[in-house]
């Protein structure tokens, strides 16, 4: 069977939705292809998505989209051998509704309804098999033995991008600048949450998780207050695996850490998940995510940045769809697929946020894949804490405290030199 | 508190699985691989090595991350997705 449409979007993710919205409304006749059997079955993230996207674009969204909570606290926690330390921002509330928590099932779930009322459609279950070429120009794709012709097509497969791998629209991408993020999501009671972490029920807390059982691992842990569960998971550079680390035992080191254990206790564990994550920032993005008659966007495309805190991804798969589809507009407006058009993608995505976001953290790769600021950064955290508000018979000078943490660490030239190549890059 | 197993914690995640294996690992190389990062990288432990010390592969439980796609270090493991509708289905990704 042959059908035609304006586009195909391959992938049912935030880029995909996204770029299948803005499509839809100007009018194009858009169908969305999503492999897992519905919106949300196959993505998976760590729990926060920043609002500005949304506020600019797709106007009333606070009234539709049920979110879990604010992220009213932003957390940094230090786990130590037993004992942690924790900062916290508890942000005024002119700053609470910038960031909320969500899964992405429920995002995904919003965002298919705002396609479907712009009369785009979306096929779960279905998976783009194969692309269909016409001299050399990318004229639809191949579902399930059946063909799907369109003008354009856009790839939002996310970071697993075998389709546009296979067909050489980009190449496979080296695990050095990867990580795999591995997530257990648990029901605990509302009330248990907010007596926990002193929230009431629409404000919720975002933590950056070091140290403990993670120290000297090259990556970090993470944790999202949702209304009724508490999402829980480490993020681990994948070369790490050429070492003895286990992602899938360091999630249950950090969960039994005493920290934890008074958060988890009695905590049901409902769903276990796993998923890549790029930390090449800058380096990873795509130089050239358009050609003949095609868009790569999303992950897909290398958009999302680790900062070194937090991670930005979906609010960049959501500007990308809208350039996205602003450039298919522009070149179909001009009787194009000719990639001399779509390269307006790239203009309008080295004019965004995306691309000053990236390029302002241009170096963050180098400090996330050194193993130094996992182990040292911890190690004399909680030394200096313990010293400071040492409780033995004699106390500590601040000074001397310091001294004594950095040297039981690392050298103090060495770590100089260390906090300003870090300071500079995150 | 008590430590969860991967074998635990994978009965909470929802799967249909699929007849046919959509991860094809050749093995030919394994033996030379002195590291093996697929086997700790994989996060629901689906490869492992049988008492003759070869390698062994699973795709029932698979998470679908992708990380055994870049890991190996001969390129032996020819990583793809399920057909549609089948493989893991998460409700809180
Ligand atoms: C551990 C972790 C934590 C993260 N934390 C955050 C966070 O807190 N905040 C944040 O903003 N971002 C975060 N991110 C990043 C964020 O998840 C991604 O940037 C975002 O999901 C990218 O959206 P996407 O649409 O490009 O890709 P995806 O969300 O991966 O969607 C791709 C979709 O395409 C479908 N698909 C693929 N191939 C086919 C095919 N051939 N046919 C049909 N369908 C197909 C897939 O099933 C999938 O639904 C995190 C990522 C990870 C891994």
């Amino acid at each position: 069977m042959s059908i035609d449409f304006d586009v195909v979007v391959i992938g049912g993710g935030p880029s995909g939705l996204s770029t299948a919205y803005f499509l839809s409304k100007y009018g194009f006749n858009v169908l969305v292809l999503e492999r897992g059997s519905k919106l949300g079955s196959k993505n998976v993230f760590g729990g926060r998505v920043y609002s500005y996207p949304f506020d600019k674009y797709f106007p009333g969204w606070r009234d539709e989209l049920n979110v879990e909570r604010w992220v009213s606290h932003e957390k940094l926690i230090t786990l130590c051998k037993e004992d942690s330390i924790e900062l916290t921002l508890a942000r005024g509330s002119s700053d609470k509704y910038k960031s909320f928590t969500i899964f992405l099932s429920k995002l995904l779930e919003w965002m298919g309804e705002r396609v479907e009322s712009e009369g785009g459609v979306i096929a779960t279950g279905v998976k783009a098999d194969k692309i269909i070429f016409e001299d050399n120009v990318v004229s639809g794709v191949e579902a399930g033995g059946d063909v799907i012709k369109s003008l354009y097509v856009v790839f939002a497969e996310g970071v697993n991008s075998v389709l546009a791998e296979e067909y050489k629209l980009k190449s496979k991408p080296s695990p050095d600048k990867y990580a795999v993020g591995v997530k257990e999501v648990f029901k605990v009671d509302r009330s248990k949450i907010n007596n926990l972490f002193g929230l009431d029920n629409d404000s919720g807390v975002a933590a950056y998780i070091l140290g403990g059982p993670l120290k000297g691992v090259r990556g970090g842990g993470f944790l999202y207050t949702m209304r009724d569960y508490i999402s829980l998971g480490v993020v681990v550079h994948l070369n790490e695996a050429f070492e003895e680390v286990y992602p899938r035992e360091l999630i249950e080191d950090l969960r039994l850490h005493p920290y934890m254990q008074k958060i988890f206790k009695d905590a049901t564990l409902i769903e276990y998940s796993a998923r890549l994550v790029s930390e090449a920032g800058l380096h990873g993005i795509l130089e050239k995510p358009y050609g003949d008659g095609y868009l790569i966007v999303g992950d897909s495309a290398g958009y999302v940045l680790n900062t070194g805190f937090t991670v930005r991804g979906v609010d960049y798969a959501v500007l990308s769809g809208k350039y996205a589809a602003d450039t298919i507009k522009y070149s179909h407006e001009n009787g194009s697929r000719d990639s001399k058009f779509l390269a307006k993608y790239m203009e309008l995505v080295k004019s965004s946020p995306i691309y000053h976001g990236l390029k302002k953290f241009k170096d963050v790769d180098k400090a996330l894949s050194d193993r130094y600021v996992y182990s040292i950064l911890p190690g004399i955290l909680c030394r200096l804490f313990n010293k400071v508000y040492s409780t033995g018979e004699e106390p500590y000078k601040l000074y001397d405290s310091l001294i004594d943490s950095i040297k039981s660490e690392s050298g103090i030239i060495n770590l100089i030199y260390k906090l300003i190549t870090l300071g500079r890059s995150i | 508190m008590k430590r969860y197993s991967v074998e635990d914690r994978l009965l909470k995640t929802r799967f249909e699985i699929y007849k046919e294996p959509h991860i094809i690992v050749d093995t030919s190389k394994c033996r030379e691989c002195l590291n093996k990062p697929c086997i700790k990288i994989c996060p629901a432990g689906l490869y492992s090595l049988d008492e003759d010390g070869n390698l062994i592969f699973n795709y029932e439980g698979c998470l679908e991350c992708g990380s055994c796609r870049l890991i190996c270090p001969y390129n032996n493991i020819r990583w793809n997705t399920p057909p549609g509708g089948y493989g893991v289905d998460y409700s809180f990704g």
